[in-house]
């Protein structure tokens, strides 16, 4: 199209994550960078209001600052003003329970935290935090934009971590401007593009759906918070046209019954992370994408949003897909990764399953205040990430995701794949369902979860299915498996409900 | 039973709250445990209860309980 400009190019690996946004910002100043809260904001008006809180913040010298979330334009102007005095922004989501933001709060000693509203004043009774409060509706008058450097850090996350205590994740600039190289090498993304953006700032595939849009001049759409966000994604892509979706697989489990409905004749790239794809769930999807492909990434935080990629197609994706779940494709080109067994030596034959780690440009250096270092390996005098993650190799060189290294259990001394079994309960009764481990006297035992508003007998159907010691001791029917706030379901709260039901 | 009165018997069996009082105007932000998945849950509820099909052009306009009493009565 005549319109369509070349992407930005320059990014090095020590480039502000804000480098690309202030690129377009003086090619096409009247474009739309962003439409968030039901209105549309071109690039030099999102820059206006980047610029008054630069404005506020320009003397501080501190590596990173607490960042409050906010569903409106201050939290995406902010990130770019936080960028512009070269420091790193923690985001803080006043969707946690209190305590676990002053947790955050002390473990990363932040001392300044960015607010837009009154909501985070807690912060002050309970850590050393000082909080600025950006005020609304002020100019920036004359003020000039003077970019500093306060960190070789880009953002840092807190992982939720499976096993309980949170994790401060630092990620770099060289970490995230490798991963944006990646994608403009490998897609054409253009300022005609229209990114969907449905997740929390504090979830780092935000990162993702703001600024590849940004580094190519394209438009950003945030899904409003809602209570039915699933509806709202598609409204978004309906209504905006969107061009390059991003989302969690789980999206399409709770709209799987509208999925005939629709047709999304502008999308181009649907990407799915953050959970395993499930193959019979992505052919109904594709059927709504008359040119769009499905791609199907995977990745840690601690390596940077998503780190490989398998290109979804259904002929493939058929024959390769274990237990319903989409391989996870191939590292990027800048990753290097190994599988390791128990003993931790490296396995190189196909099919047999490991723990995944990963090594690059993408990868971390380390947790913040160098906690958890045991996280890390080093094998042949490389330093490996420890992924957690179970996979195997496939014949075809695809990486095939097994689930957490803790989801293998041995019951009676069978090895037993949890996805193995929730597959089987879903192909019984077609309820979404987690099976979880529980013990007593020190045996273990397969409970399973399953969201059902009524009682079912699985038990005939599950021994056609799968091996008799495969089927859970144990059923629970609920009315809803527990989310976190990232969509994903909540393997600790499950476990709660589990110890209260039995 | 007008319809009010029936979907705020199947939201009370929904959130096992029998303190829900519903009115025209009440939304999802007024119950608490309302999220994505009890959506899904509740909509399937009320179809059962009036034996209706929504599509999702039709969920995707219920911003309040007065919306879809609108569109069962659409229906019947």
């Amino acid at each position: 199209m005549s319109n369509t400009l070349t992407k930005y190019n320059s990014i090095n690996l020590d480039s502000r994550i804000s480098d690309g946004f202030l690129f377009w910002c003086s090619r096409t100043p009247s474009a739309i960078a962003l439409n968030v809260d039901g209105k549309d904001y071109t690039y030099q008006e999102v820059f206006a209001k980047s610029l008054q809180i630069y404005s506020e913040i320009k003397q501080i010298n501190e590596g990173f600052i607490g960042l409050q979330c906010v569903y409106e334009i201050e939290t995406y102007a902010a990130i770019l003003a936080i960028s512009y005095i070269g420091s790193a922004y923690l985001p803080l989501n006043i969707k946690l329970p209190k305590e676990k933001i002053i947790g955050i709060v002390n473990d990363a000693n932040i001392t300044t935290v960015l607010c837009f509203n009154k909501d985070f004043d807690f912060i002050k009774d309970s850590t050393t935090a000082k909080i600025i409060y950006s005020g609304r509706n002020e100019k920036a008058g004359n003020i000039v934009l003077e970019c500093k450097d306060n960190s070789e850090l880009a953002y840092i996350l807190y992982t939720s971590g499976s096993t309980g205590n949170p994790k401060g994740v630092p990620v770099s600039r060289k970490n995230i401007n490798t991963f944006f190289k990646y994608y403009l090498n490998e897609y054409d993304f253009n300022s005609n593009d229209r990114f969907l953006q449905p997740y929390e700032v504090s979830f780092d595939v935000s990162v993702f759906s703001i600024f590849c849009a940004w580094n190519v001049g394209a438009a950003v759409y945030v899904v409003p918070d809602s209570k039915s966000k699933h509806i709202e994604i598609i409204k978004v892509i309906d209504e905006h046209k969107i061009t390059v979706s991003s989302f969690v697989p789980g999206v399409l489990n709770l709209i799987e019954k509208y999925l005939d409905e629709f047709s999304f004749p502008f999308l181009r790239y649907s990407f799915f992370s953050g959970d395993s794809l499930n193959n019979s769930l992505a052919k109904k999807w594709k059927k709504c994408l008359p040119i769009g492909v499905i791609h199907n990434f995977y990745g840690p935080t601690e390596t940077t949003i998503v780190c490989t990629r398998y290109i979804w197609n259904e002929e493939d994706s058929d024959i390769e897909s274990r237990n319903n779940i989409v391989p996870i494709g191939k590292p990027f080109p800048l990753i290097n990764f190994v599988v390791i067994s128990d003993e931790e030596k490296i396995i190189s034959e196909v099919d047999i399953e490991g723990e995944l780690c990963l090594e690059g440009l993408q990868v971390i250096d380390s947790y913040l205040n160098k906690s958890n270092e045991e996280n890390f390996i080093k094998l042949n005098s490389i330093r490996y990430y420890k992924t957690g993650d179970r996979v195997s190799m496939n014949a075809r060189g695809n990486l095939v995701f097994h689930g957490r290294l803790d989801s293998q259990v041995k019951i009676h001394g069978y090895r037993i794949e949890l996805a193995e079994v929730e597959n089987a309960i879903n192909k019984s009764c077609g309820k979404i369902n987690k099976v979880i481990v529980e013990s007593k006297n020190g045996l273990n035992y397969l409970v399973a979860v399953v969201q059902s508003d009524i009682k079912l007998d699985l038990q005939t159907q599950l021994e056609s299915l799968i091996p008799s010691y495969m089927i859970p001791a144990s059923f629970i029917f609920i009315k809803q498996l527990p989310l976190g706030i990232n969509g994903k379901i909540d393997i600790k709260q499950l476990k709660e409900i589990a110890k209260l039901t039995i | 039973m007008e319809i009010t009165k029936r979907i705020e018997k199947v939201l009370r069996s929904v959130f096992e709250d029998e303190n829900i009082v519903l009115s025209k105007a009440t939304s999802a932000n007024d119950i608490a445990a309302w999220d994505s998945l009890m959506h899904m849950t509740v909509i399937d509820a009320i179809e059962q209860e009036f034996a209706v099909t929504f599509s999702f052009n039709e969920v995707s306009k219920f911003n309040t309980i007065g919306d879809i009493i609108d569109c069962i009565e659409r229906k019947q």
